[in-house]
């Protein structure tokens, strides 16, 4: 795997990490608003991991489609997008995978960091 | 997770009966609102309809210069611009005039001050518990001076403010302009500002499209003609040319989803997005097709971060019955909330392992 790649995975984990503990307080925006309930970011590593999944297991990349279907056979570890980014960032990752999760991983975490007010919103 | 949307979604399926349609006429200051409603009072078409005269300042004069309204029939509420001090004003307004004895009141239209933002009276019609259950928001009208509506729009935000809660535009004063042609880069900037606003030209149409669409009777809950089967929900966005400076961080854009969104995906990621981002909306609008309902589509509506709750059409309005969100923001763009609905929709749109 490219030099390039693995330093993108490290910085994806380190992005992931800081963002997962991130709180959201909804409805706490407004005093018109409902609330009182936050949740943490790290409750979306889940729906993150799954539209990969999805995503993949459509795509027409036979390597990355048997990757994910793998992983859903053997069933998602705790922490299942840290750990994907963790190999990634390891080499551990094939290389068909890498090229497709890592820019989508990317994509997707940006844009919860700008939704959570963390730049790049614009 | 309970956000604002949920919240809201949990309370459509509470039964309530029928509801007096309250429409609000917004404008920057002079760009001709109480002339276009003293217009449309003057209709037969529009007999039962009460007004309330929301202006800023000790006193006020345009609920004087409705000659065209019933004194009785015209309430002055003061000192509009302030959130709190608006809402028991409206509440206490509006009630007055549904409670009043003789001949039952068939629709508000409220003025707004043209230095107001419409949002507090958008969110006191949708959110009160009261009012809610008494009234619901009609439509809201806005109008736009053709000589000094650009300038208006690039100086004060109120005026930009105005515009996005608009589904309805009304330009004004066109006999004023030296060159009947020169609308030309306002109608372009109020495309790509509202674009899921209907424009209308005061000089080419004639007041019977208002008429319409204020003349709504009593309704009970379920569809809605002012945001359903005749509505304009979505109006394809042209390609967006450079706006004006002063708007550079504006941007209006249109989500397009092919299949259905499950309700609870759909409603989290919402709640996420006006808990994190809400400062940001300026207006949102959507005709959603619901994963377990697809065949009646969702209607919903949001004016900065709050929403006014969602309804259910009996059918959908046209032939595309794919989901159309229609955003106005303000510095939070296109990328962010597609990439994210993606993430919050798509998982429960497929059957889950069991």
């Amino acid at each position: 795997m490219a030099e390039e790649q693995l330093m993108q995975a490290a910085r994806l984990v380190s992005l992931w990490s800081e963002l997962s503990i991130r709180h959201v307080a909804l409805g706490m925006s407004c005093g018109c608003g409902a609330g009182g309930i936050s949740l943490r970011l790290e409750d979306f590593e889940l729906d993150i991991v799954d539209y990969l999944e999805d995503a993949a297991l459509r795509s027409d990349l036979p390597a990355v489609a048997a990757y994910f279907r793998s992983q859903q056979t053997a069933g998602w570890p705790p922490s299942p997008l840290l750990v994907l980014l963790q190999q990634a960032s390891e080499g551990e990752l094939p290389a068909p995978v890498c090229d497709w999760v890592l820019p989508r991983v990317e994509k997707t975490l940006t844009s919860f960091k700008a939704l959570h007010g963390g730049g790049a919103g614009a | 997770m309970s956000g604002h949307f949920s919240a809201l979604l949990q309370a459509q399926s509470q039964p309530s009966g029928p509801r007096v349609p309250v429409s609000v006429l917004t404008g920057f200051l002079g760009s001709g609102k109480t002339t276009l409603l003293n217009r449309l009072l003057s209709s037969a078409d529009l007999a039962g309809t009460a007004v309330i005269v929301n202006e800023f300042g000790e006193t006020g004069l345009d609920h004087e210069l409705l000659t065209a309204a019933s004194a009785d029939d015209v309430v002055l509420l003061p000192n509009g611009c302030l959130c709190c001090a608006v809402r028991g004003d409206l509440v206490k307004a509006l009630s007055t005039l549904l409670d009043r004895p003789g001949q039952a009141i068939e629709r508000v239209v409220i003025e707004t001050s043209g230095l107001a933002e419409p949002g507090p009276i958008l969110r006191t019609l949708m959110l009160d518990p009261l009012l809610s259950q008494r009234c619901r928001l009609g439509t809201v009208l806005c109008t736009v001076d053709a000589v000094l509506g650009l300038q208006s729009l690039e100086r004060h935000p109120e005026a930009l403010a105005q515009l996005a809660a608009a589904d309805e535009v009304w330009l004004t004063k066109l006999d004023l302009l030296v060159d009947p042609g020169a609308t030309g880069p306002l109608l372009q900037c109020l495309a790509q500002l509202n674009p899921a606003a209907r424009v209308r030209q005061a000089g080419r149409a004639g007041l019977a499209p208002l008429l319409e669409i204020l003349r709504q009777r009593l309704l009970s809950p379920g569809p809605d003609p002012a945001s359903s089967e005749q509505a304009h929900f979505y109006h394809p966005v042209g390609t967006p040319d450079e706006l004006p400076s002063h708007l550079a961080d504006v941007q209006s854009f249109v989500l397009v989803r092919h299949e259905p969104l499950d309700l609870e995906g759909f409603a989290q990621w919402l709640d996420l997005v006006v808990a994190s981002q809400g400062e940001k909306l300026l207006r949102f609008k959507g005709l959603v097709q619901i994963a377990q309902s697809p065949d009646t589509p969702m209607v919903v509506h949001a004016v900065q971060h709050l929403f006014h709750p969602p309804e259910t059409l009996s059918a959908w309005p046209s032939e595309d019955h794919r989901t159309r969100l229609v955003f106005i923001t303000r510095g939070l763009g296109r990328e962010v909330l597609e990439s994210t609905l993606d993430v919050m929709a798509r998982r429960r749109s497929r059957p889950r392992p069991v």
